[in-house]
């Protein structure tokens, strides 16, 4: 095995879990074990979020600027070790060096935004709110904060968090994936070589009933959670019950607008990365295209150039530079997608490319893998057009307008993502104003909000107030108090 | 030859094409005491090309850009000549002026290939370009006072 059994990170110490039960953790692509990861006990998760407890105190009472120049040194850090922590995610996740080299930058960048914190964190004050009386807000870090990740992004999506959870003076708790946790141990790695104090960052590594102890346990003041909506319920009605802040961000179901002035050569282009860019496996993924009019020759010219760019991704091992698209993460994923498309079929959708037949670059065992999926003709009640796939599956709709496409998004319960191409920008607009949906792309196929913007979304893709990234983290993991004083 | 789709495949090309042609310029400048100074800038500013655009890359690679599809109809084709350290001045000038001229092809069409899905990396790549036709210029001045 590669990279060994993992082990926690409680108090500035890397320990090995008592756990007996353990997960493996597979190289999707050649489907082979690299890790194993312990099913942490109860007493471990408690002893992790006792050492972000205890160090929280000191930790809050550092300088602002003094946590940030610890972000600086990670920041630093990262980029020495870019490609290193690049391939290990390719490793576990199975995703191209491409995606995966493009999601170390996106949490670099989130490093890169919170290290701000001294200017991001300030309050507000206003002098004689009567006279001789002045008034002020200051924001205060809560204490523990747990971070329950996916496995589609194992190192970016505990970085929307992580950094401003830190630099803002709270302490830290990340349970990763048990699918792929490596990205994180290394990232923990680099964490402890910033010198940063013991305990104020800590991993526990499991599954499900770690989460859930985290979610309960009563010092943890907050909890982030990405994955899917009905777990994403669980977590915002727990942390509910428990007084506990949350952002849960739950699943989708993309839609992506063709109108008749759509450039078709960019717009396959763009849509191939936003349907099968880490094998559909990502909340920004387009799911369903909607293409726009009644011209049944723009439609078809339309479905014929998206098949048959489709048809031709390069899939295979991510590692190798010239692959577009990688496995799914595991088998079970694969078997969930296929039984997906089986559903499709079912319900009378027209499979026009069928990523069943794998076709890899080179040598390597298909387990895991599916080649590029298109359903033409689907209509709005069919089963694929209406859960979330999370697989390298397109669905090509119909609609005579773009009232009428937005109609179908709104049909959909989720809200995380919606682009449309267009050249219009009348167009374009309308939809920006009138679709509920958290991120809207214009012309834009994976809607991915920026470190210093908030990742948004909305109806099923989101439970909460505030956002993950930029300043509505900052605004999640503190909060206000309010001063008013006066001097005799 | 392979085709090159990815942004890693053409960066990872590049690099490649950038450091040979600057290993060869500096073979080719101790050969020729006549070339020496000019190829030496050559070969420096090869690799200062290969730092912009891999630095461009890096800075932008994002899992929101088409990193994986942002390039069509490029062949990874270019070759590299041979060091013969018994060519002539006027040979070696010859096969770098061809030799350029393919880069700079290479270089204007994964620019204007990638233009709309890949930020900043088409912009330096034309920048690379433009001073590729400076230096063809270069060479084909110094082609004329060789003859």
């Amino acid at each position: 095995m590669e990279f060994g059994r993992v082990k926690n990170f409680v108090e500035g110490e890397w320990v090995d879990s008592e756990a007996k039960e353990t997960w493996q953790i597979r190289n999707p692509a050649l489907d082979i074990v690299i890790g194993e990861v312990p099913m942490s006990t109860d007493a471990e998760v408690d002893a992790a979020v006792r050492s972000a407890k205890a160090a929280f105190s000191d930790w809050r009472r550092t300088p602002p600027v003094t946590r940030a120049r610890y972000l600086h040194r990670l920041i630093q850090l990262l980029e020495e070790h870019f490609e290193e922590m690049s391939v290990v995610q390719t490793k576990e996740h199975g995703k191209t060096i491409d995606e995966s080299r493009g999601e170390t930058r996106r949490g670099i960048e989130n490093c890169e935004v919170a290290a701000g914190i001294p200017s991001l964190m300030m309050g507000d004050s206003l002098q004689d709110i009567a006279s001789g009386i002045d008034e002020y807000v200051i924001r205060e870090p809560l204490g523990v904060f747990a971070c329950i990740p996916p496995f589609n992004f194992p190192f970016m999506v505990p970085l929307w968090f992580l950094p401003y959870a830190i630099a803002t003076g709270n302490t830290f708790v990340v349970k990763p994936s048990p699918n792929d946790p490596i990205s994180q141990v290394k990232l923990h790695e680099l964490i402890e070589e910033t010198g940063i104090p013991e305990g104020v960052v800590n991993i526990v590594h499991g599954g499900v009933k770690v989460a859930e102890r985290l979610m309960k346990h009563e010092d943890v003041k907050g909890v982030t959670f990405v994955g899917s909506t009905p777990v994403a319920r669980i977590v915002y009605r727990t942390c509910g019950e428990t007084g506990k802040r949350v952002i849960a961000q739950g699943g989708a179901k993309n839609f992506l607008v063709v109108m008749p002035d759509a450039d078709l050569d960019f717009t396959v282009a763009s849509m191939m990365t936003s349907f099968y860019g880490n094998a559909g496996q990502r909340c920004l993924s387009g799911a369903n295209a909607v293409i726009v009019g009644k011209d049944d020759g723009f439609y078809k010219k339309f479905a014929e150039a998206f098949v048959e760019a489709a048809r031709k991704i390069k899939v295979g091992n991510g590692l190798d530079e010239g692959i577009q698209m990688g496995p799914l993460q595991s088998k079970d994923k694969k078997e969930r997608v296929v039984g997906y498309i089986e559903k499709g079929l079912a319900e009378g959708a027209k499979l026009a490319l069928d990523g069943r037949k794998i076709r890899l670059e080179g040598n390597l065992p298909d387990t895991c893998f599916l080649n590029p999926s298109v359903f033409v003709d689907v209509g709005q009640q069919m089963t694929i057009a209406r859960e979330e796939i999370f697989g390298p599956v397109a669905c090509l709709m119909r609609a005579e307008n773009m009232d009428q496409a937005i109609e179908m998004i709104h049909a959909s319960p989720f809200g995380n993502a919606a682009s449309i191409y267009t050249a219009n920008g009348g167009w374009a607009r309308e939809f920006e104003y009138k679709v509920h949906a958290g991120n809207i792309g214009v012309n834009i196929g994976i809607v991915a909000p920026m470190a210093f913007f908030p990742f948004s979304g909305m109806k099923d893709s989101f439970f909460g107030i505030t956002h993950g990234q930029g300043k509505d983290a900052v605004r999640f993991f503190t909060e206000t108090k309010v001063v008013i004083r006066r001097w005799y | 030859m392979m085709e090159c789709t990815t942004a890693a495949s053409v960066i990872t090309y590049l690099s490649k094409i950038e450091l040979d042609t600057a290993t060869l310029y500096e073979q080719w400048g101790s050969a020729h005491e006549k070339l020496r100074d000019s190829f030496a800038a050559f070969a420096k500013a090869n690799r200062k090309n290969e730092q912009r655009v891999k630095r461009a890359y890096y800075s932008v690679v994002s899992d929101a850009l088409e990193t994986g599809f942002c390039f069509k109809d490029l062949r990874a084709d270019i070759v590299i000549p041979e060091f013969s350290r018994g060519a002539s001045v006027s040979d070696v000038l010859n096969l770098a002026i061809g030799l350029e001229k393919e880069i700079q092809a290479f270089y204007v069409k994964a620019a204007n290939s990638s233009r709309a899905l890949l930020a900043d990396v088409p912009r330096q790549m034309d920048k690379v370009s433009q001073e590729r036709s400076k230096r063809v210029e270069q060479l084909q001045t110094l082609a004329a006072s060789a003859l």
